[in-house]
């Protein structure tokens, strides 16, 4: 198939602008995993999340002569959160029922199988990873879709404030006042879980009947 | 124990622990740290929780999102989207434009012009009707017996001149609609005036100020006086094909049909040509 080329963003962009598909997917496969792990951890449904990261993609794609410069992460990921929030809206507006009963547990296993398939994982670290992953999405799950979205962009994706800001087109300022505020949340929500979390991460002091006055 | 921060100062601890806020925002923050105990065992708690997340890894796409050729396609029917979002749209702006037509002062302007053909239209037939240095009198705003002309008489009530005449000159009358009266519509519109017999040029004898104010005399006040035969069809006001009504009614169905089409094909569109 030829030799591979170095990534270049630039190069590439180019291309796709003149209806070059084949490098607009190389572009697709650096950032697939982002942005359905973005997709995901806003609408925490793994079905609704490749939908959506599918949609983005070809969004971007269509309307790639929209796209002037400057990070187009920031860019992207902002196709993928609105189409996340459209999608949140879209299902309370019609709340989809399961057709038979779920067994969480069950799902969670046949997940883990899936995504931390990592031969270089320990056991232990397998079973760290797990219930880090609990935690983490009973606490984002309950934060309001907006803080779930910047805390998601900073804290989990190592955006800086500037490019979420750009992501979630809102000023500076209630950037940082979403994120204290979902920080805030989630320090009380991952308090409860106490000596479920794992040794590491839980503080000095701190029991399972611990919880904020 | 969970120290109890406001919001302001939750946001600052926030900012501090990213390395973010102005010198000397840190400084006020680290001053702060110092003093209060509760306050470092808060900042303590929320690096602990970002760690937690970004301890947490990142999950594996769980399959190719490369594209192709057929999931670019834009459906064939959006075009039509298009066209009706854009029909709904112009039958909006258009209704909106005819309902401030309708009952804002721009209304008048159309009164004026109305007026003024009435005017124009009431000279020529004067010079037809009468000769050269006969008096004549006008009465504008119309008379009771005749009721009104389409919406009804304004101008300045009972406004009359009189032209007098010298020597044996006779006056006459003519009738004529009342000044800012519109003259296109109205559902009251009188049969014209017309009379196979001579026009009566009826004297009126000056009384006092009557003629300076163009009143006429008491007598002939609330009588129909009968026009001459030369007298063609007094300006009958014109009725529209279409009144504004029924545009308004038409445009309010056009528009309405045309947004809920267009809303039907928007909830078929696919996401991403949905997106902003």
């Amino acid at each position: 198939m030829g030799q591979e080329h170095p990534y270049n963003e630039e190069t590439l962009l180019s291309a796709a602008r003149q209806g070059d598909m084949d490098a607009f997917n190389q572009i697709v496969l650096a950032y697939q995993d982002q942005v359905f792990n973005v997709a995901y951890r806003i609408v925490l449904d793994e079905d609704a999340a490749s939908d959506a990261a599918q949609n983005a993609f070809i969004a971007a794609y269509r309307k790639l002569h929209f796209f002037q410069g400057g990070s187009f992460r920031a860019w992207l990921l902002r196709i993928t959160t609105n189409l996340c929030l459209d999608e949140l809206r879209r299902l309370k507006r019609h709340p989809v029922q399961p057709l038979e009963p779920t067994d969480a547990q069950g799902e969670e296993d046949m997940e883990n199988a899936r995504w931390l398939a990592d031969p270089q994982a320990s056991p232990e670290e397998r079973v760290m990873q797990r219930e880090l992953e609990n935690a983490v999405r009973h606490c984002v799950e309950e934060l309001p879709a907006d803080f779930r979205t910047v805390v998601v962009l900073v804290d989990m994706q190592g955006m800086d404030y500037e490019e979420t800001a750009s992501a979630v087109g809102k000023p500076l300022g209630t950037v940082k006042s979403r994120l204290a505020r979902a920080r805030e949340r989630l320090q009380d929500c991952l308090r409860g879980f106490g000596e479920l979390l794992p040794s590491a991460f839980r503080l000095k002091g701190e029991g399972r009947n611990d919880s904020t006055a | 124990m969970t120290a109890q921060l406001n919001q302001t100062q939750w946001e600052m601890l926030s900012a501090y622990l990213d390395g973010r806020g102005s010198r000397a925002e840190r400084k006020r923050t680290e001053t702060w740290l110092e003093r209060d105990a509760s306050a470092s065992e808060a900042l303590r708690a929320l690096e602990n929780t970002r760690a937690v997340l970004r301890a947490v890894r990142q999950r594996r796409a769980p399959r190719n999102f490369r594209l192709t050729t057929e999931m670019v396609k834009t459906p064939t029917w959006f075009p039509a989207f298009n066209i009706l979002r854009a029909s709904s749209a112009l039958a909006a702006v258009a209704l909106a434009a005819l309902l401030v037509a309708d009952y804002f002062p721009f209304v008048y302007l159309k009164d004026a012009q109305s007026a003024a053909a009435a005017v124009e239209m009431t000279t020529a037939t004067m010079q037809k009707t009468f000769e050269p240095g006969q008096a004549m009198i006008i009465t504008w705003g119309g008379m009771p017996a005749m009721g009104g002309y389409g919406k009804g008489g304004g101008g300045g009530g009972d406004a009359a001149v009189m032209g007098v005449g010298g020597g044996a000159a006779e006056p006459g009358v003519v009738v004529a609609p009342a000044l800012g009266a519109p003259m296109a519509e109205g559902p009251a519109i009188q049969p014209p005036l017309q009379s196979t017999r001579a026009a009566e040029i009826v004297p009126t004898p000056l009384e006092g100020f009557e003629p300076l104010l163009g009143v006429r005399p008491a007598a002939e006040r609330g009588k129909i006086i009968a026009a001459s035969a030369e007298l063609t069809t007094l300006h009958q006001p014109k009725t529209s094909p279409i009144s504004n009504s029924s545009f308004i009614i038409l445009l309010v169905g056009v528009a309405f049909s045309c947004a809920l089409a267009a809303w039907l094909l928007y909830r078929r569109l696919p996401a991403w040509l949905r997106v902003r």
